[in-house]
């Protein structure tokens, strides 16, 4: 190997020893190590052994001659390139020509012109460092790529498993996901909450390729961790905003559209911050309710600013589909834009039967692209609204656009008589006397620890709900305290006097207090009816306030009581209240 | 409801305990009014580790307790809740308002 400046390791093959020694002592003298050999066959053997920098080579030579001796040399150093300078004697040219052919790189004619011959050494040595510098370099990026794939692949495997699509095995989801690149930035999730209520979400980060795919990393976990909570997907948007602005750059955001299914009540409710519109489709194709991007994609704005109102609509007695796509599925059905991509997507979907659409929609992107890659992600998600559910819901079902969220609908004896198999149960009637003196909460959450196994689990949550619908009853119902009270600073102190005084002075009235343990259609859960002889309130005025940390000191505890309960519905003009808490454990 | 108070440095803690609700008004107000005048305390904490249950009552409490800290130029931490009673500041969103840990 060359590895000082100039010295090179030069085999030497002549068979005739006095122009050997000669050159030997001349390559000597000019910083050269040489190797000597007197024949082909032990120049072959040396070469073996050691393969040299450079080797010089006699022509004519008895046994093995140079030339074969050379095309031997080049097949034994395979890719590496070793330069070979011919020895020619003067008077056969022609030897020059064989010489090259044979795989020589320069020659010399006999009797050697050293100056010449060192001139020759120079410039081959200075290619020859070229060449391996080259050699090196590609080696290198050879390596480089061998190690970029394996990381690619473990990556790609990673992230498959990490996204879980083959783990959306929900019925209702139907879904497609194409990525332009080996990894998307598209990301398709769905999930049921305790409640079995169904949420699916479709977020497109920035980009797309490996960088984008990372982005949505975020966003999944958040995802399953607050489903698995029964979070609103109001309260989802905000969490998942909040955590892409934590984790990613400022210059990296996600565009998302998270839906929420509530079969049972015939309900889809829509959070959509920069997805293209979600539609969706009535029976016959058509578009039934459009849900356009109201906000800012997630990671833009800060927690504090962040908008988590989500649309809802009562999508009637048919059943439809909602269909959820991303910007690149959008610019493939055709890139003159939004509007007419969109056409092309619904067109595609109105021309067949319910169970057909995703797949034509699938054809007619796949027709447009023509074999050619798409330039972004393709992401569609078709979740089916079925509509049975829907006979037994007696609330009159318009097609109308409610805004905020809220639980809040008519109780009816319907939902009562789909009760079936009550495990146990208990009513408490109380009247003034009670009233006015027992603690209720504790002594009911006692009774429910003592006859449920699972009840300490359960008691922080039946505390609140207890609690807080309890409460209304008394303070409300029957008090008649107004909450508006506790609005200025002193007021939750004048409040607090004031229920004081009345429950003293509380003559007569009523509450009645029912839990039961009970099998629903939704599966395993405790039921808390409250009622009371009050007035009762206007139930479908009533509009839930914001459930945010804001200034306001009522209307949060009834905002609290829909998060933490499957359903929350009032009756007799606001007279009773319901709530359920779904139960862990099998329905029958 | 009995509340224990101590103090340390520019601190005071609040220790709240079981029941959480309407009921704890006027101890939870008697608890923290003296340390709102002093001038000594710049923190707040109150720590809810031996609450088992809380609901919007206390809820409505903290932020008032909340509103005279800030007007005396003081901060409340929220700490040690069980996670029945986290949820519930969650869900609440009082971490926009209060540092919890």
């Amino acid at each position: 190997m060359p590895t000082t400046k100039t010295g090179l390791t030069i085999l030497v093959v002549d068979d005739s020893r006095p122009d050997l020694a000669l050159m030997t002592a001349m390559l000597a003298k000019m910083g050269h190590e040489v190797m000597q050999s007197t024949s082909g066959e032990a120049a072959l053997d040396i070469f073996r052994q050691q393969i040299p920098d450079m080797v010089l080579m006699d022509v004519l030579m008895p046994g093995i001659g140079g030339f074969d001796a050379v095309r031997e040399m080049r097949h034994i150093a395979q890719d590496n390139w070793i330069p070979i300078i011919f020895i020619t004697a003067l008077g056969q040219e022609d030897d020059i020509v064989r010489g090259i052919e044979a795989g020589g790189d320069d020659y010399v004619l006999k009797p050697i012109n050293y100056k010449m011959l060192d001139a020759k050494i120079n410039s081959l040595h200075q290619h020859l460092r070229f060449f391996r510098e080259k050699e090196e370099q590609s080696q290198m990026l050879r390596d480089y790529q061998v190690r970029t794939e394996e990381e690619q692949n473990t990556a790609q495997d990673f992230m498959a498993r990490l996204l879980a699509l083959d783990k959306i095995k929900d019925p209702l989801v139907q879904f497609r996901l194409q990525p332009a690149e080996v990894f998307s930035g598209d990301l398709i999730a769905a999930a049921r909450t305790p409640a079995g209520h169904l949420y699916a979400m479709l977020a497109d980060s920035t980009g797309h390729g490996l960088t984008a795919a990372l982005a949505v990393m975020p966003v999944l976990q958040s995802f399953h961790a607050m489903v698995a909570k029964g979070y609103s997907i109001g309260a989802l948007a905000a969490e998942i905003n909040r955590k892409i602005r934590e984790y990613l750059p400022a210059n990296r955001f996600v565009a998302a559209v998270l839906i929420a299914l509530d079969e049972k009540n015939g309900r889809v409710s829509v959070w959509n911050g920069g997805c293209p519109p979600a539609i969706l489709l009535n029976p016959d194709g058509m578009v039934a309710c459009q849900f356009d991007s109201r906000h800012l994609p997630l990671g833009i704005l800060n927690p504090n600013s962040f908008d988590d109102e989500v649309t809802h609509y009562h999508y009637g007695d048919q059943p439809c589909q909602l269909l959820l796509c991303s910007d690149g599925a959008v610019d493939s059905a055709d890139p003159g834009g939004m509007e007419i991509g969109m056409s092309h997507l619904l067109q595609a979907a109105r021309t067949e039967s319910l169970a057909e659409r995703l797949s034509s929609m699938v054809r007619m992107l796949e027709q447009q692209l023509a074999g050619k890659q798409a330039h972004d992600d393709i992401a569609l998600i078709l979740v089916d609204c079925p509509a049975e559910a829907l006979e037994e819901m007696p609330i009159p079902v318009q097609p109308e656009l409610i805004r905020r969220e809220t639980n809040l609908m008519s109780a009816t004896l319907a939902q009562e008589q789909h009760e079936e198999q009550v495990e146990w149960q208990f009513a408490l009637t109380l009247t003034a006397p009670q009233l006015r003196q027992a603690d209720i909460v504790p002594l009911l959450l006692h009774v429910v620890n003592q006859i449920e196994l699972d009840g300490a689990s359960l008691s922080g949550k039946l505390f609140l709900i207890l609690s807080e619908l309890f409460n209304n009853a008394l303070d409300h119902g029957l008090l008649k305290l107004d909450s508006a009270l506790k609005n200025d600073p002193q007021g939750m102190d004048r409040y607090f006097e004031e229920r004081a005084i009345r429950l003293k002075q509380l003559g007569q009235g009523e509450i009645k207090i029912r839990l039961l343990k009970t099998y629903t259609v939704a599966g395993l859960c405790l039921k808390i009816i409250i009622s009371d002889t009050g007035d009762g309130f206007d139930f479908q005025a009533f509009q839930t306030a914001a459930l945010d940390a804001s200034m306001r000191r009522h209307g949060r505890g009834i905002a609290l009581v829909e998060s933490l309960s499957s359903q929350l519905y009032y009756a007799d003009n606001g007279r009773e209240s319901h709530a359920s808490i779904p139960l862990p454990g099998a329905g029958q | 409801m009995d509340i224990k108070v101590t103090t340390s440095g520019s601190v005071a803690s609040i220790y709240m305990n079981g029941r959480f609700d309407f009921s704890a008004h006027r101890a939870f107000k008697e608890a923290y009014d003296p340390l709102l005048q002093q001038k000594g305390f710049t923190s707040l904490e109150i720590n809810l580790a031996n609450v088992a249950y809380m609901d919007s009552s206390a809820l409505g409490m903290l932020l008032l307790l909340h509103e005279r800290a800030q007007a005396e130029g003081k901060t409340v931490v929220l700490c040690r809740a069980n996670s029945t009673v986290m949820q519930i500041l969650d869900i609440a969103n009082f971490g926009k308002l209060f540092t919890i840990r």
